[in-house]
């Protein structure tokens, strides 16, 4: 897979849909997360989970009786995804560890 | 209750100016209860400032299922739909909730690049009905030296198209601009 930065917007999503959850709950759990720094906008959620949805990082899960809002939930393919930013993520912070924190 | 109803026109690249008069009136006590017959906006009194109005142009039109599933989307996490204006759909949430539809750089600029579509094919549109009518007039001129009188007709026609044309050009172009100061900021943040 051609490596790119993912936004923190999806970056955030994928590690909420580690457990199932509908738009509202993941806007939420984001907000929550990042103690109130990230709040995403439903528009801005909507277009990001249709554009994972596409790629196969996530899926929905089949709507029941008590869950008229539908639920979703990451994928493999996601999940992978998400380890390889998150591995990504651990090299920008060791670096700036070692010249960031290193110059004080 | 106290109603008031607001005859305005706003043309597609002015959805930015829309959304921010509906937002004054939100704030002067006036919310935004309905909007009918393309050009006629309803409001009833109100807290002022209780409410935040959010416009959008759809992707896909108004009646088509897609439509219908953002739309219940959006009002799944918490605000409300008040009406649309073709595939302009307006929404409105509470102002403590800091209500927007957008939160990043590229979700925006995905959205600045669905209006510059539809408006790239308006502008081609109006400059062919600007094109036309001003050839059959210079065609009667130079080669008919003017003997059908009726074709005096196509000037005005011609005139009319360019200035409809050079406005929405004009949009056009600022919306573009928009979204390069977006694309630029992108380079850095996010």
């Amino acid at each position: 897979m051609a490596y790119m930065a993912l936004t923190e917007a999806v970056y955030y999503i994928l590690i909420s849909l580690l457990q199932p959850m509908h738009g509202y709950g993941i806007m939420q759990n984001v907000e929550e997360l990042s103690k109130g720094r990230v709040k995403l906008a439903a528009g801005t959620l909507y277009g990001a989970l249709n554009t994972l949805l596409e790629r196969g990082w996530i899926m929905e899960l089949p709507t029941t009786y008590n869950t008229r809002k539908k639920e979703y939930l990451i994928t493999d393919f996601g999940k992978r995804a998400l380890e390889l930013e998150y591995a990504r993520l651990q090299e920008l912070v060791a670096n700036g560890k070692m010249f960031v924190e290193g110059d004080k | 209750m106290k109603k008031r109803t607001e005859v305005k026109t706003f043309t597609i690249w002015n959805l930015e100016k829309e959304e921010k008069w509906l937002n004054q009136m939100e704030s002067e006590g006036w919310h935004l209860v309905d909007v009918y017959n393309k050009d006629t906006y309803k409001f009833e009194e109100c807290e002022p400032g209780k409410y935040v109005i959010r416009l959008e142009l759809l992707e896909k039109s108004i009646n088509k299922p897609e439509s219908e599933k953002y739309i219940d989307f959006i009002e799944d996490t918490g605000a409300s739909y008040i009406s649309n204006r073709g595939n302009i759909v307006y929404f409105t949430g509470l102002a403590e909730k800091k209500f927007e539809l957008f939160s990043d750089n590229t979700s925006r600029i995905n959205y600045y690049s669905r209006i510059i579509k539809i408006l790239r094919w308006l502008v081609l549109g109006c400059w062919l009905n600007t094109i036309n009518p001003l050839l059959w007039f210079l065609r009667n001129l130079i080669f008919f030296k003017m003997e059908d009188e009726i074709a005096w007709l196509f000037l005005p026609i011609a005139i009319i198209w360019l200035v409809l044309s050079v406005r929405v050009s004009v949009g056009l172009s600022k919306l573009t601009r928009k979204r390069k100061a977006l694309k630029e900021e992108q380079n850095l943040f996010e």
